[in-house]
């Protein structure tokens, strides 16, 4: 979180008032976020590398800190399709925490990216150990399917498609 | 709408025709009269056969074609095995099929037999049903292949005719109407026959586009034009049978039968009649002893005669 | 100026009928056709319904002879209302209004028209035909926008009036305080009695009727029969005769209607309704009306036709995405509020003159009253009474008047944007079209096709700009234009983006889609003056990375350090390393306050509502938050009534509403 935001600052740029760099991390309370931090590693990935494979056994919930994951789905004939994107702060793997713990399409990198990394086993051990953690965590991801819900529900109206009935 | 032909880009953009389209007029079960009201645009008719060609009408011209076409006009219900064949094929080699008529577009009064006994009504009808090979039902060309546009009514409309081919060539939508006949009525000043005198009109249910023809001459709908978009037909229905002041209530079977003409097999109006009744019986009795002579040895010729596809652009 | 109590003997009638007639004056005057009174034009006095009344109900109107008294068999204004009224006369279902013509070199002629025909006289106009003229004075020339065919017609119409003698059980102008007593309107007021009528003069051209006839006064008592008759008709009308008949209460009546508009009976009467249209035809003041383009078969000559239209069609609502009124209830709802609440709000006045006409000529007998009296029942208990929150209206800070000609203008330069989307530039000298401001539209009108809306993405110093996407035929034909083809114009139409309203303040922009053109000249016109706004952002969303508009321009801004630019596309490809998801996701890291905000929303209604959404929990002012709407449009100037939204239209009104003035009207379904 940027400590002393400056105006007039650069719209978009790091001291920004209107776009603050808040993570997810940032709701969580200090005992939580220090016992979390506490079993977290850092992972890089370049552009194009593979952060999670479709249905495989979901490996972490990250919480990205730089750069950008396309999550992806194959299409038959039409290829990887991105259907959405995951920028800093941003939660990464919801379904580490939530059965059947497989990952629901595939993660890629799409920019040098650096996640905050929680490993699924340990994190799912600690949840079961600390029900604080797991108070806090839950709603988190659950935001997170239901964002991921609506964007989906949006994109199936297919707002900007073209309609049948055309007067003009 | 397809574009019709090969086309060249103007300064104005316009898909310019550097051939005419060729357009055909096919038929199947169905009376010709519709194919007949394209012959009746007297005096637009010069200036569309300069515009399309007419590779095929049997109405006007001996030259014959199997296609391809540009545009198709196809009047009549699909009623025999063959016919289910032949609107596969014409579909095929047709770029814009055009549906005429309520034959074409909803079956037609032959699809009557649709809720009857067919075998029964054929031994009725003909001396010798035998000759006849007809499928149980007659059924829009819709139920066959896909259709493009419709043109309807019983017969069609010269000026949707004429509105649809103008469209044609200059890339424009058609303006067919998807108002109830009710308002073609207000328009030309036509007094409403259900509200000052109590007669049985389908024009509120009905798709306009003749003009409020029958009302025009002091009588109500039929609906040849079909039912109209989001048709209200149970409201209607409702109100001849109970609401209507006049010489009511009427025999439910009576409102059934207003429902049950040339656009009865059209799913809202057969819904009326499906529950009020209004149909001819099941069965028939044979009208005419079976004279056992005319029971065919071979299929007769006509039946077994050259297609269309046979007699590809033979010219006259 | 008023000639009172002239008395004309009943056989001197037809001299009445004959001096109007003189000067080639075509009169029109009720007569008995097809088994029913309506108005038609007329020779002489015997083309009159003389002897014949008729009794009317719900869905059932019929002829009597001789009735209600003997003594009256021969009196001509017997029947109430006619069941056309004047309306064919005064605004035909069916006029040449625009007429275009490309000769062969492609040049480009595109005409207004008007009616050129003979001066009309009507005789026989009841209060309630008045009320309704009235009515479409207000709203055909009262402008902005004048209907220059109906101002034609209105301008030398000469009315005789007659003060009815009987009304019909359908009748209810004493509810809506338009009759039967003829106040105003009239150039000459008949009272009908049995040995004549009692004549009074209301305009100069009544009084020259009047001298022309040389008329003698009537007899004291012949005024006072005559006062007594019509007294009569509007005890017959009253309450206190008619316990039974349906009533409803017009005091607050629009309040109250406003205040349903998700009450039940609407889809009680959707069962029932036929969405026939029949109600909107025969009523005086519905002036909906649509154009039917004809052509001929190369499209160089063709004529769109201004023919009555109704708010009962599937097709009267629609746009590229669908009607906004698909379900009857829908419909009927936007009739019933229209005719008796928002009417208000557009024209200062009820749009019912309580003829009674969409009652009897209902072919499954509807009654508005009835309907009327369920939906907008007065509320006994103060307890129930919830204040309605109806929405200001909007601002009308457009020009007092709206020209309707078109502009012949030269394609000057083509520029495709997108697979199925070209912006053409539009060279004109028109100092109106140049005076184009951000946010406003124009109608297109090419020969042979629809005249669609299109709004500007751009205003240089001798050209305009219109992104336009190929939709439908005409816009697909408008795509495939090559420079030098010619187009007319009308505009610039609708209100522009309030840019005054950002001054000092952070600007943020959400465009969805095509929605984007309308944005552009703001964000042209915003980055002109950079000085006076603060922090501006924009945010733009597309359906895949080839849908996205002005490509190179947005990475231009995305360059420079005084603006944000972010974009986001529905779905992609693996090659598009940029940002996938809703626009609304673009604000998902944003934690300042919206306070110091306004903001200016373009794309489909289901975006905007979402970004409202957004912008609103962050604090935007909902009075700050502009959103451009799309609505089917035929004029573009507030005529043919197509694009009403409540009591907007959206062409004149708008198209820029702010959330504020559209309150729930913004998510309301099939409004």
């Amino acid at each position: 979180m940027s400590d002393d935001p400056v105006a007039p600052a650069r719209p978009g740029g790091p001291a920004d008032p209107w776009h603050l760099d808040t993570t997810v991390l940032d709701e969580l309370s200090p005992t939580v976020r220090a016992t979390l931090e506490s079993i977290a590693r850092r992972a890089e990935y370049g552009p194009g590398e593979l952060v999670m494979r479709d249905a495989a056994p979901t490996p972490f919930l990250g919480i990205l800190e730089a750069g950008r994951v396309g999550l992806r789905l194959h299409v038959p004939e039409r290829g990887p399709q991105t259907i959405v994107t995951i920028e800093r702060g941003e939660l990464l793997g919801w379904s580490a925490v939530v059965p059947p713990y497989r990952a629901t399409s595939e993660a890629v990198a799409l920019e040098p990216t650096r996640i905050l990394v929680l490993d699924a086993e340990p994190l799912r051990e600690l949840m079961v150990r600390d029900r604080d953690v797991a108070a806090e965590l839950l709603p988190m991801g659950l935001a997170c399917v239901s964002q991921r819900l609506v964007i989906s529900w949006q994109q199936l109206l297919d707002l900007f498609a073209r309609g049948s009935p055309q007067p003009w | 709408m397809a574009t019709a032909g090969p086309v060249t880009t103007g300064r104005w953009g316009r898909a310019e025709m550097t051939a005419r389209p060729r357009v055909g007029g096919v038929k199947f079960a169905s009376c010709d009269g519709c194919q007949l009201t394209i012959l009746d645009l007297e005096d637009e008719l010069l200036a569309l056969t300069e515009r399309f060609e007419f590779v095929e009408f049997a109405e006007a011209t001996s030259r014959r074609s199997s296609g391809p076409f540009d545009v198709l006009f196809v009047e009549g219900s699909i009623s025999t095995p063959e016919q289910a064949v032949e609107i596969a094929r014409l579909r095929a080699a047709t770029k814009t099929l055009v549906t005429i008529g309520a034959c074409a577009t909803a079956g037609g009064i032959q699809a009557l037999r649709t809720a009857a006994e067919h075998e029964a009504f054929r031994s009725a009808v003909y001396p010798a049903p035998a000759f006849v090979d007809s499928l149980a039902v007659a059924s829009p060309v819709s139920a066959h292949v896909t259709v493009d546009a419709e043109l309807r009514g019983c017969p069609i409309g010269p000026e949707q005719l004429v509105e649809f081919l103008t469209a044609l060539a200059t890339g424009r939508r058609p303006q067919l109407p998807d108002q109830a006949v009710c308002v073609e009525c207000k328009r030309r000043n036509v007094t409403c026959v259900v509200v000052a005198r109590g007669l049985p009109c389908l024009g509120p249910v009905t798709m306009d586009g003749c003009g409020a023809i029958c009302p025009r001459f002091g009588r109500g709908c039929y609906g040849c034009f079909g039912p109209r978009e989001g048709a209200n037909v149970d409201s209607l229905a409702r109100w001849f049978a109970e609401g209507q002041p006049g010489p009511t209530p009427r025999d439910p079977a009576a409102v059934g039968r207003l429902f049950a003409g040339f656009t009865g097999a059209a799913g809202p109006f057969r819904a009326v009649t499906d529950r009020l009744g209004g149909r001819p019986p099941r069965t028939l009795k044979p009208a005419v002893a079976r004279p056992p002579e005319l029971v065919p040895e071979s299929p007769p010729t006509w039946q077994t005669g050259p297609t269309m596809g046979e007699a590809d652009d033979a010219r006259d | 100026m008023v000639t009172d109590g002239r008395f004309l003997p009943r056989e001197r009638l037809d001299d009445l009928v004959a001096v109007l007639r003189t000067d080639g004056r075509q009169v029109i005057g009720p007569v008995l056709e097809d088994g029913a009174i309506r108005m038609a034009e007329i020779e002489s006095a015997s083309d009159l319904p003389i002897g014949w009344s008729t009794s009317s109900i719900p869905g059932a109107v019929r002829l009597q002879r001789g009735t209600p008294a003997e003594a009256r068999a021969e009196r001509a204004f017997d029947h109430a209302v006619s069941w056309s009224g004047i309306k064919p006369w005064t605004y035909p279902a069916k006029v040449e209004a625009i007429t275009s013509e490309r000769d062969p070199d492609g040049s480009l002629r595109v005409r207004v028209e008007a009616a050129t025909g003979p001066p009309l006289a009507v005789i026989g106009a009841r209060a309630c035909d008045l009320a309704a003229l009235a009515v479409h004075d207000r709203v055909l020339q009262g402008g902005p926008a004048i209907d220059p065919d109906y101002a034609a017609r209105r301008a030398d119409l000469l009315i005789v009036a007659v003060e009815c003698a009987v009304a019909a059980s359908t009748c209810f102008c004493t509810t809506m305080g338009t009759g039967p007593e003829v106040t105003s309107g009239a150039d000459l007021v008949l009272d009908e009695l049995d040995e004549g009528f009692v004549v009074r003069a209301d305009s100069i051209a009544g009084e020259q009727i009047v001298e022309t006839l040389a008329l003698a006064p009537a007899a004291p008592a012949q005024v006072r029969r005559a006062r007594d008759q019509v007294a009569a008709t509007r005890r017959s009308m009253s309450k206190a005769v008619q316990p039974a008949g349906p009533a409803f209460e017009p005091e607050g009546l629009r309040d109250r209607l406003l205040a349903n508009l998700d009450h039940p009976r609407w889809a009680e009467i959707a069962e029932r309704c036929l969405a026939c249209a029949n109600c909107t035809m025969v009523c005086p003041t519905c002036f909906c009306s649509g154009l039917q383009v004809s052509s001929d078969l190369d499209g160089r000559t063709s004529s769109a036709a201004r023919q009555w239209d109704s708010c009962f069609t599937a097709g009267f609502a629609q746009v590229a995405g669908g009607s906004f009124r698909p379900r009857h209830q829908d419909r009927y709802r936007q009739w019933l509020s229209h005719k008796f609440a928002t009417w208000w709000d557009q024209f200062g006045s009820s749009g019912c003159g309580g003829c009674g006409r969409c009652i009897a000529w209902c072919p499954v007998g509807i009654d508005v009253r009835e309907e009327l009296s369920v939906i907008a029942a007065p509320v006994a208990e103060p307890s129930g009474a919830q204040p309605v929150a109806v929405p200001p209206p909007p601002r009308h800070d457009g020009p007092d008047r709206i020209g309707l000609a078109y502009v012949t203008c030269l394609v000057a330069e083509v520029r495709p944007e997108t697979a199925d989307t070209t912006t053409l530039r539009i060279a004109t000298d028109d100092p109106l079209l140049l005076g184009t401001r951000p946010g406003q539209f124009v109608m297109v009108a090419v020969p042979a096709f629809a005249i669609p809306p299109i709004s500007i993405s751009r205003i240089n110093p001798d050209s305009l700009e219109l992104t336009i996407r190929a939709a439908g035929p005409a816009t697909s034909f408008l795509t495939r234009l090559s420079p030098g083809a010619e187009l007319a114009l009308r505009g610039p139409l609708g209100r522009p983006w309030p840019l005054e309203d950002a001054v000092g303040r952070d600007v943020v922009i959400v465009a969805g889609g095509i929605g984007l053109a309308p944005l552009r000249g703001l964000i042209d016109a915003l980055l002109a003056e950079r000085e006076r706004y603060g922090a501006i952002r924009l945010y733009v969303g597309a359906r895949t990375p080839a849908d996205r508009l002005y490509v190179e321009e947005l990475d231009a801004l995305a360059a420079r350090d005084d603006l944000l630019v972010r974009v986001t596309v529905d779905r992609a490809g693996p090659e598009w390393l940029g940002r996938v998801g809703i626009v609304t996701q673009l604000f998902r890291s944003v934690t300042g306050t919206g306070e110091n905000v306004t903001a200016f929303v373009c794309g489909p209604e289901r975006m905007m509502s979402a970004v409202v959404e957004v912008l609103s929990d962050l604090k935007v002012a909902p009075e700050r938050l502009w959103l451009t709407l799309e609505r089917h449009m035929q004029c573009g100037v507030g005529l043919c009534g197509h694009c009403q939204l409540g009591s907007r239209f959206v062409c004149r009104d708008g198209p820029v509403f702010s959330v504020a003035e559209l309150g729930a009207d913004l998510h309301r379904e099939g409004l």
